[in-house]
């Protein structure tokens, strides 16, 4: 399923991007159940955030969760810097709770429309990116390594390019509504190439990593 | 003669000099340390007859050996004043001219923020972000960044009243033979650690992360001897064979910080230095044609210890006023020890050379020396010293200084921050 909802964004991205765009920044919250378009996609409207959560059949919206700063924590964090397309986001982020804390969703209105979680996975002998099934859970007192080759935020249709040096402010939210807000530093990176899994064999192309 | 009034000098260099001969006998000791440690052998009397042809281990990295407390040794880059300028001379340097690609103070900022990001981890011996060689950053060996402005930087950002009062061009001397190549940049990135290696990734890293925002206009890679080989800490030799560097300010001590350290004419220069970056030819085949004794009466001290004519170690004071036999100055009026000669502390410069060897030219080697100097104020310091040597140095005859740059070196910068912040932003 994860494939399907993917394909989809693939298409969205060349040729419904003014249509997405706007309900991202609209001050409505979606009904809980009802259909939304991109899993990944989410709205944050009177302190609650709503997600686009990928189902069997449809993608539909999450119910609202209340927004609370988060116990998170990340370092070491850098985004690969391009043009226009798509690119991907790393860092360490630490859980120093003793509950596993899970991150559904993550936004960058600035510079993106859409972030996904993603994940790097081998599939029919190769590596593809694919949107990662629950989300990215940290174990208590524990870190995960957002890098290339693995867990990933997928920046996609990007509003504006992001230039090395830039300084990208991103807002990453939990399961539990928990907020954790950085900026990260935009970085000239050769890798973080891997294909995305789309089912349509669309590969790398059209999306530029530059 | 005009010796009457510079024999009151040379005793603030003596006391500089008998510190340093201080720290010589640690780095002596030093190296006998270096020496019992790795000595002893893999214990093989007992060990049975090998039944397969197995590799020979190599000495484990985190032995507790000198030479891996050596490749683990860190600089800090964070700091009053940048690294690289106060830090014991490491033994291999680049220096890096570039351009930024656009006009915009924006651009500007973004290089500097890069490169005190990269420059922070990889000195701490972590990889930087995104560090395609992550395992080789981990050998810092005392890697160390220094970012210097140019002139240039200033004006097409729109910066100009920016430009600090005490950072003059330095003009063409007399005596230069300059190619524009070699000329001043926007920006000066030094890069020095005592692991050649090291500084290859930190110099690609850097460069790779500056891709997009600026351009190489000129590397010059340097070297020189490792400290422990200096003849027990004397100052390194150049490719003449010379002693060089001897009247040196002594990091920590406060004349150092009036030779290389200035006030600042704004909260955001103070702490700040400017350097001299002079490429000089060596014309070897020519200094080879002298004998020891002309040789030594050009620059004013003995090849062997360096120690200036008429006296006998690299420390002894120096006195101009000494005669011959003749009467004829012992150290000669153009004797490049005397031509140089700083009569105060003002007129100082810290001298931080390294040797290049660029190869071939047109069946020529082509070596010298990147004679970096650093002083608060070049208009106090080096000018009115290069205006002399240009005038009347004995030593012009064996050197050709090809290539003349100069930049500000802003202040360091406390953790979480980048150099020069705020300037461009």
């Amino acid at each position: 399923m994860r494939i399907r909802s993917f394909a989809v964004a693939g298409f969205a991205a060349g040729i419904v991007v003014a249509g997405l765009v706007a309900p991202a920044n609209a001050a409505t919250a979606p009904k809980p159940g009802s259909t939304c378009m991109m899993s990944g996609d989410s709205r944050i409207v009177d302190g609650r955030a709503y997600f686009c959560e990928a189902g069997d059949d449809e993608n539909t919206w999450s119910s609202g969760v209340r927004l609370k700063s988060s116990d998170l924590e990340i370092n070491d964090q850098w985004v690969k810097a391009a043009k226009s397309g798509m690119t991907a986001g790393f860092g360490v982020i630490t859980n120093p709770t003793d509950k596993p804390i899970t991150i559904v969703g993550a936004r960058s209105p600035r510079y993106a429309g859409l972030i996904q979680l993603h994940e790097v996975a081998m599939q029919n002998g190769s590596m593809v990116m694919q949107e990662k099934d629950g989300g990215i859970t940290i174990s208590a007192g524990g870190s995960v390594t957002l890098e290339p080759g693995g867990d990933h935020l997928m920046f996609m249709r990007l509003k504006q390019s992001i230039d090395a040096g830039d300084m990208v402010p991103v807002l990453l939210i939990t399961s539990d509504g928990g907020k954790l807000r950085f900026k990260t530093l935009a970085k000239v990176y050769a890798g973080a190439n891997e294909n995305y899994d789309d089912g349509n064999g669309m590969g790398n192309g059209g999306m530029s990593m530059n | 003669m005009d010796s009457s009034d510079d024999s009151t000098q040379p005793r603030v260099t003596r006391r500089g000099l008998l510190t340093a001969g201080g720290a010589a006998i640690v780095g002596a000791a030093g190296g006998v340390v270096l020496g019992r440690a790795t000595a002893p052998a893999t214990p093989v009397a007992d060990a049975p007859a090998p039944t397969a042809a197995k590799p020979t281990p190599r000495p484990s990295v985190t032995e507790t050996n000198a030479a891996a407390a050596s490749a683990r040794q860190t600089i800090d880059f964070h700091g009053v004043h940048q690294a690289g300028v106060d830090t014991p001379e490491q033994t291999y340097a680049v220096f890096l001219g570039l351009n930024l690609a656009s006009n915009s103070a924006q651009d500007a900022d973004s290089v500097l923020r890069i490169v005190s990001d990269d420059a922070a981890r990889l000195m701490a011996g972590e990889p930087a972000l995104g560090d395609t060689e992550p395992e080789i950053a981990k050998v810092p060996a005392r890697l160390s960044f220094t970012i210097g402005l140019g002139h240039s930087l200033f004006e097409k950002t729109g910066r100009s009243d920016m430009v600090p009062t005490f950072f003059p061009t330095i003009p063409a001397f007399s005596t230069d033979e300059l190619d524009e190549y070699w000329s001043s940049t926007d920006f000066l990135v030094q890069i020095a650690s005592d692991d050649p290696l090291t500084l290859a990734h930190a110099q690609r890293m850097v460069l790779k992360d500056l891709s997009t925002l600026t351009t190489v206009q000129w590397a010059q890679p340097g070297f020189r001897s490792p400290t422990p080989a200096n003849e027990g800490g004397r100052a390194g030799r150049n490719m003449m064979g010379q002693v060089d560097g001897t009247v040196n300010p002594l990091p920590g001590a406060a004349q150092f910080d009036t030779v290389v350290w200035s006030n600042g004419d704004a909260v955001w220069s103070a702490g700040g230095t400017v350097v001299v970056l002079r490429r000089i030819r060596m014309l070897l085949d020519e200094w080879d044609q002298m004998d020891v004794g002309a040789k030594e009466l050009v620059i004013g001290r003995t090849l062997d210890t360096g120690a200036p004519l008429g006296g006998e170690d690299e420390t002894d004071e120096v006195r101009f006023d000494v005669l011959d036999d003749n009467g004829l100055p012992v150290i000669p009026s153009n004797a490049h020890m005397r031509v140089a000669h700083a009569d105060s502390d003002e007129e100082m410069i810290l001298r931080r050379p390294y040797t290049y060897d660029a190869g071939f030219v047109d069946g020529k080697q082509d070596v010298g020396l990147i004679f970096a100097a650093y002083t608060a104020d070049p208009q106090r310091s080096f000018i009115p010293m290069q205006e002399r040597i240009a005038e009347m140095d004995a030593f012009n005859r064996w050197n050709t200084t090809i290539g003349s740059s100069t930049y500000f070196i802003p202040p360091g910068c406390a953790e979480g921050d980048y150099v020069a912040s705020g300037v461009f932003a």
